[in-house]
């Protein structure tokens, strides 16, 4: 593994996160987005080379929403890409930005995720990624109880609830330490029991409190050459390595089949190539595509390749809670916040602004040097990227 | 619409007006009932009865097919768009008991809700001159304006200044000058929704009289605040509403081809690897794991046993109608007699076996009458008693 060139996120920028955007249309939520970023890169859009555009078209119903969007993304004379990966989308974006940066084709690339959940009807959208010769009529949209089942047969009822809801309100934590979350509902431990109670059920035992949020927003993340990000930027985060892993078995990837699950293939191979071998220790933070606090307390012993009970204890002892030995979604995640599109980059923007000491008033404490994000998308994809805070050094 | 005029909105107007803000592309064709527990201070107990597309408001629970409890200053922040619905829904603020589905439908029955207007009247329009002076505008101006308000809650007032002095008396005293115009003009022009200009050349508002000193009048008092403060006027934006329906058509390719085939005649194919031996139901062109073609077919099923169970009680579109779908419904992976380990079938399971069915029950395809080859020639399997 080794770069041609060094890449650097140098520039952050997010819209308001929110169920309600009925005050703008497409291109004026994503330039929202698009003026913070440049703003924060200290940079105009002249300095912009390229810019790359991403979302989930099945959602809105628009092909080539990047020509409806060129007024908002300030596009017009750059050279654009378009990607739709999906839900991993956003993380595929910024793959796109860094090898088109890495490999010396343009210095300084805008990359932009966005989504109106309530321009479409998402249920619907995620169905139509079903085989439509036999799973269109099956497909449940994104909702599925399985992977609550899967908890409550490993763990035992009572555990697993009060793992999912321990998780849900950490989550809901953080989130209110961020005033560009979509969700901040103010919740506390103590409310646990009731909260479950009373929230309806989807699918099985997820129900609607553990589930994320649709919402309408936008990203930007503006990416530089290792000389560029310098003068530009104090503290660029610098993007050390990333890998994209699909699975083809999607008939049975909703059954019970026993495999190395994407999510585990990544984070082996990620890990082994930079080195790394106790997630949990050397890692300083962690941005999760967590679509529930089912998923999300599944997922954490498969990308900190630790067994299920140590997973388990993290959550009891705090520790994913900003301030303890791995924070998970200081910005309070995917249950707090989901503009699909966008979603995946929010995840490697906030790793960046953590990195770059830019986090406000939900930055971890301590120091930040290596920063871990996941995308995830159907049909069981995995796009994880690590982030340093050191250039990286690449030995021949 | 307005901001500070929320002590006016109250339980019984929203209910009240529901009627007269019926949305018919919204109700058309149909037919429910949703009840409303509306509990705390000004709360109540109200059911929307829909029958196919009429509306009527009740007092009361009758028969509901689904039920809401929420407080009433949580549902009277909900009608005015202070607190997201689902936020409310979501951590508990409100509770729904029932079909989902029908609130799903519910959220489209009316247009918006609009707070009754502050109460604004002639006198507190008057009455509240005195307070309002401006003294820039008055600075040195002797005279009398007479106003002359007609109508439904009308009156007679005279604001007399003497060098920068003003009073404002009831009736008519020596005026230099008289305006005349009814309650309502008067009240539209005060709150800046009617142009006094245009009202004056349109003849809505006569003035006799020294026209110069009324020239003058406009500077004389600061702007009026209506009781419960200002009314701001939002530009409403549109949203435009839009439905895509495709007709669409997929070629099978000749494994699933046969497989959809053997439906017609109730028989369920899987293909084997020639390799790994694994069956693959639906069928496909290669071993997923193996990569080598596989063309040999095998009979299965078509009964055998639940592997996993997914009960859905959410309602969502279903994408090749658009319509929402009846809950709660399952879907199922069946590991059908002939195969093994994961080799699962993906359908779906009768929603009538939700209370029983598990996880190892034995289970059978109920078939459909009209057969054409596709998933829908099963229509669910169900429980083998």
């Amino acid at each position: 593994m080794k770069k041609n060139r060094n890449v650097g996120i140098v520039g952050v920028g997010q819209s308001a996160f929110s169920s309600h955007r009925e005050d703008v249309n497409q291109p004026e939520l994503i330039n929202e987005a698009v003026n913070e970023a440049l703003e924060h890169a200290g940079i105009t859009l002249n300095d912009v080379d390229c810019v790359v555009h991403g979302n989930m078209e099945l959602f809105e119903m628009v092909h080539q929403p990047d020509m409806w969007h060129t007024l908002g993304t300030g596009a017009y004379g750059k050279e654009t890409i378009r990607v739709t990966t999906g839900g991993t989308t956003g993380a595929t974006l910024v793959c796109v930005a860094d090898n088109l940066v890495a490999s010396g084709m343009h210095d300084v690339v805008m990359a932009i995720g966005f989504e109106k959940l309530q321009e479409g009807n998402t249920t619907a959208g995620i169905t139509n990624m079903s085989d439509p010769l036999w799973g269109r009529r099956l497909q449940t949209g994104a909702l599925t109880g399985v992977f609550a089942q899967k908890a409550i047969d490993k763990y035992g009822e009572e555990k697993a609830k009060k793992a999912a809801m321990k998780y849900r309100i950490i989550m809901d934590k953080h989130a209110m330490k961020n005033p560009k979350a979509h969700r901040r509902l103010g919740l506390e431990f103590d409310e646990m029991d009731t909260l479950a109670e009373n929230s309806p059920t989807l699918v099985g035992d997820l129900k609607m409190i553990h589930m994320c949020s649709q919402s309408d927003g936008a990203c930007v993340v503006i990416f530089a050459s290792e000389e560029k990000a310098k003068e530009i930027c104090k503290q660029p985060a610098w993007i050390k390595d990333h890998i994209t892993v699909h699975r083809e078995e999607a008939y049975c990837a909703f059954g019970d089949a026993p495999h190395t699950t994407t999510h585990e293939y990544a984070a082996q191979k990620l890990f082994k190539r930079n080195g790394i071998t106790s997630p949990v220790d050397e890692l300083d933070v962690f941005e999760m595509y967590d679509p529930s606090c089912w998923w999300g307390i599944d997922w954490i012993s498969e990308f900190m390749m630790i067994s299920s009970d140590e997973a388990m204890k993290l959550i009891e002892d705090d520790e994913i809670m900003i301030g303890g030995k791995i924070p998970f979604n200081p910005s309070g995640g995917v249950i707090a916040s989901n503009p699909i599109g966008a979603t995946a980059m929010v995840r490697v923007a906030e790793a960046a602004l953590q990195i770059m000491g830019d986090a406000g008033e939900h930055q971890v404490p301590g120091e930040v040097n290596q920063a871990l994000a996941s995308g995830f998308g159907g049909v069981m994809w995995t796009v994880l990227l690590l982030l340093t805070k050191e250039a990286p050094v690449w030995n021949e | 619409m307005s901001s500070g005029t929320d002590q006016k909105v109250t339980i019984a107007d929203i209910f009240g007006s529901m009627e007269s803000r019926v949305n018919p592309d919204g109700v058309k064709g149909v037919t429910c009932n949703c009840g409303y527990k509306i509990t705390g201070e000004g709360g109540g107990e109200y059911t929307v009865t829909v029958k196919d597309g009429d509306v009527k408001v009740l007092e009361g629970i009758h028969s509901p097919d689904v039920t809401t409890t929420a407080s009433a200053e949580n549902w009277i922040n909900i009608t005015l768009g202070k607190l997201d619905a689902t936020t409310a829904f979501t951590s508990g603020m409100i509770k729904i008991d029932g079909d989902m589905g029908v609130m799903g439908k519910a959220a489209m029955f009316f247009q918006k809700y609009r707070p009754p207007a502050p109460e604004v009247t002639i006198q507190d329009i008057f009455g509240s001159m005195e307070s309002r002076v401006n003294p820039e505008g008055v600075k040195g101006v002797t005279c009398k304006c007479g106003y002359d308000i007609t109508g439904d809650g009308g009156g007679q007032y005279t604001v007399s200044v003497d060098d920068g002095n003003v009073k404002v008396l009831e009736g008519i005293h020596e005026p230099d000058v008289t305006t005349t115009s009814n309650a309502q003009n008067w009240i539209d022009i005060t709150l800046g929704k009617l142009d006094a200009t245009t009202a004056f050349t349109s003849g809505m508002i006569k003035i006799e009289g020294d026209m110069g000193v009324l020239g003058k009048a406009a500077m004389f008092f600061k702007k009026y605040i209506p009781p419960g403060g200002e009314i701001e006027e939002q530009e409403e934006l549109l949203m435009l509403p839009k439905v895509i329906s495709v007709p669409q058509k997929f070629n099978t390719g000749p494994k699933m081809g046969k497989f959809l085939k053997g439906l017609i005649d109730k028989k369920l194919y899987a293909n084997k690897c020639p390799e790994c031996k694994r069956l693959q139901i639906p069928p496909r062109e290669v071993c997923a794991e193996c990569i080598v073609r596989a063309d040999e077919f095998v009979e299965v099923g078509p009964d055998g046993i639940i592997q996993v169970l997914d009960i859905t009680f959410f309602a969502s579109p279903d994408p090749l109608t658009g319509e929402s779908r009846e809950t709660p419904y399952v879907s199922a992976h069946i590991l059908l007699d002939g195969c093994k380990g994961h080799e699962t079938l993906w359908h779906e399971l009768n929603p009538a076996n939700i209370k029983t069915a598990k996880k190892g029950d034995r289970v059978r395809p109920v078939w459909n009458e009209n057969r054409t080859g596709s998933v829908s020639d099963i229509l669910y399997y169900e429980l083998i008693e």
